[in-house]
């Protein structure tokens, strides 16, 4: 394995910012350490970089144990969120600065910078000073300046989070070409899910210093390990129900939209105890209703071109349902309309409590 | 906020502001030109104008001497607390430690001691100890007054720095003293410069230390011209007063041009 993070924690007196992390990252592999603030994604960047002492566990790299080094010693390649770019060194000389360090001869070095340079679309900048460069130029040369030296991991501290939203998504996939041609291991701290799952091969959802989950996309967004995954990534309706029934590994359960039949492992779910369902907002079917048969009536339709949300408010209890359709599947639907929902038991993802 | 200077009250204010500048000036204008005049006395505005003033103080060995002195004094003063001075605010910026706004207080407190008390108790001490003599002694008692000018010019400063670039620096390679030597001075550069003119000026102009502490046989420029004014009032006097205006104007000059924080 390329990088081993085994068991890594920081406690600073008695809060705990990071506990027990680990992962293994394969060589050319990307793995976003996705949470809101505070979650300690940053701090666990922070302590693969060096800056920050680890209070117990190891990172190794390379089959290199990292965790007594100083930065300096670790080779590791980090885009700082606010870029970090020398004010009084022109883009030639930031890219450069790595490699002066490390001793590379003036010519290879000319080389390897003006390669950089064309790579990272910088043409035509390299004697200018950072303050002269846009927003997204100055994000380019941070980039240019940590890949330059051709790290043993490529880190990024919310890369893309002072880029306007246009620019976001188009500078991510073509960081993410990019690292794929380099073959370059990374690991990137975003609180933006939609940037995680666009760009990472694998992500770790972080929540009060732990790992709620690590996985793909697909996997955390289509089986969510917990309520806070479920919660975090996407739009989640959360219905609580009750188990009718359970023969052997199947339950029947009753839920505000009807009654569905579901598989399960384990013991919280036998007969009589109260879970929660979640479901998906594109997964909730939604008719037009007579007014008496109807299970709620629609609060709001926020309409947003590609799509729409609807804000159902079921008829038992004050729980309201976001459904999203498409955008030109609105047909009898309108505000105050009475509606039935429907969800299919295979949409359904289901927690104990 | 910007103010109609044609309204009563610009009118008011703009006036206001021309006086308190005449009044901080003109003496300036007055020093640097009363000399020009051609009398063995100083009037103003000068009658028939010549430089024969300005030439009798380059030619006078006490004031040529004095003031080589004087600029050797600055000159070590504005390099020893300048490189103290800026390790101070490092520290103070860098490092959390148990007394650290004390040290801050401390550092800056020689502001609001009178200067006569520290002369008087260098020169008892000095005498006692017979550490240091001649002009390593004064410029040792000038460093103890300008090192919290260059703290206070550069606290802010250091302050302000953004501690990724050296995070940054480490990252590329660099060892902490790397990252500060090609990273953090560098950047707070203009800080830098600032501080050294501020102690050499200080140094230059400074009397009171100079008084108690220089060696008699080698006066400062500052204690030549007071012992000049006490003796009588001779043009030439106030020539080398109107040739120190021109010197400050320079340094100033050159702080601006290579000082000056620029954004």
């Amino acid at each position: 394995m390329e990088i081993v993070i085994e068991n890594l924690a920081k406690v600073y007196g008695n809060a705990h910012a990071v506990r027990d992390f680990s992962v293994t990252i394969a060589k050319g592999e990307m793995v976003a350490l996705l949470g809101p603030s505070g979650c300690g994604k940053t701090t666990t960047l922070r302590m693969v970089a060096g800056f920050i002492k680890p209070s117990a566990g190891r990172i190794v790299v390379r089959g290199r144990d990292l965790t007594g080094l100083p930065p300096h010693k670790r080779d590791t390649g980090l885009v700082f969120q606010n870029y970090a770019l020398f004010p009084h060194l022109t883009v030639a000389e930031n890219i450069a600065f790595g490699l002066r360090r490390r001793g590379v001869p003036a010519a290879e070095r000319d080389t390897r910078v003006a390669n950089m340079i064309a790579t990272m679309q910088l043409t035509g900048l390299a004697d200018r000073l950072p303050r002269q460069l846009s927003g997204g130029q100055q994000q380019r040369v941070a980039v240019a300046r940590a890949l330059v030296i051709n790290p043993s991991i490529l880190l990024l501290d919310e890369p893309f989070s002072n880029l306007d939203a246009k620019l976001r998504e188009s500078t991510g996939l073509e960081l993410r070409r990019i690292q794929r041609e380099l073959g370059l291991t990374s690991i990137f701290v975003t609180h933006d899910q939609n940037e995680a799952m666009a760009i990472a091969d694998r992500i770790a959802v972080m929540n009060g210093g732990a790992v709620e989950q690590i996985g793909s996309a697909v996997d955390i967004y289509e089986r969510p390990r917990t309520r806070f995954v479920a919660d975090f990534i996407g739009s989640a309706n959360f219905l609580s129900a009750t188990v009718e029934a359970r023969d052997g590994n199947v339950v029947t359960l009753r839920h505000g939209l009807g009654v569905s039949v579901l598989p399960v492992e384990g013991q919280a779910f036998d007969k009589g105890r109260s879970v929660t369902l979640m479901v998906r907002p594109e997964c909730v079917a939604i008719h037009p209703a007579a007014a008496e048969a109807g299970l709620g009536t629609i609060e709001t339709i926020s309409y947003q071109g590609s799509s729409a949300h609807i804000f159902v408010k079921l008829r038992d209890g004050d729980r309201t349902m976001l459904v999203e359709r498409h955008g030109r599947e609105l047909a009898g639907l309108e505000v105050g309309k009475t509606v039935d929902l429907n969800v299919k038991a295979q949409d359904l993802t289901l927690f104990a409590a | 906020m910007t103010i109609d200077l044609k309204s009563p009250f610009g009118a008011l204010l703009l006036a206001l502001t021309i006086i308190a500048f005449c009044y901080l000036l003109l003496p300036i204008l007055v020093i640097v030109v009363a000399p020009l005049g051609s009398t063995g006395y100083l009037s103003f505005p000068p009658q028939s104008l010549t430089l024969k003033w300005y030439q009798a103080a380059l030619n006078d060995t006490r004031y040529v001497g004095s003031f080589l002195t004087s600029l050797k004094v600055a000159t070590i003063t504005a390099i020893v607390s300048t490189v103290i001075g800026i390790l101070a605010a490092h520290g103070l910026t860098r490092y959390e430690f148990r007394g650290r706004k004390f040290i801050e207080a401390l550092f800056l407190s020689p502001l609001i001691l009178p200067t006569l008390v520290l002369a008087v108790g260098l020169s008892i001490f000095f005498s006692r100890t017979g550490l240091l003599t001649g002009t390593a002694r004064l410029a040792a008692s000038h460093v103890i007054v300008c090192t919290p000018y260059v703290i206070r010019v550069s606290l802010p400063v250091f302050q302000r720095f953004d501690r990724t670039l050296e995070e940054a620096a480490q990252n590329l390679g660099a060892t902490p003293l790397q990252s500060f030597l090609m990273v953090l001075l560098p950047v707070v550069r203009p800080a830098i410069i600032a501080g050294a003119v501020m102690a050499f000026i200080t140094s230059f102009d400074e009397v009171v230390l100079a008084l108690f502490l220089a060696e008699p046989s080698a006066p400062t420029l500052p204690v030549t011209i007071y012992s000049a004014v006490q003796l009588g009032f001779d043009p030439s006097v106030a020539a080398v007063s109107g040739l120190l205006v021109l010197l400050t104007m320079a340094l100033m000059v050159i702080y601006h041009i290579f000082g000056a924080v620029r954004d």
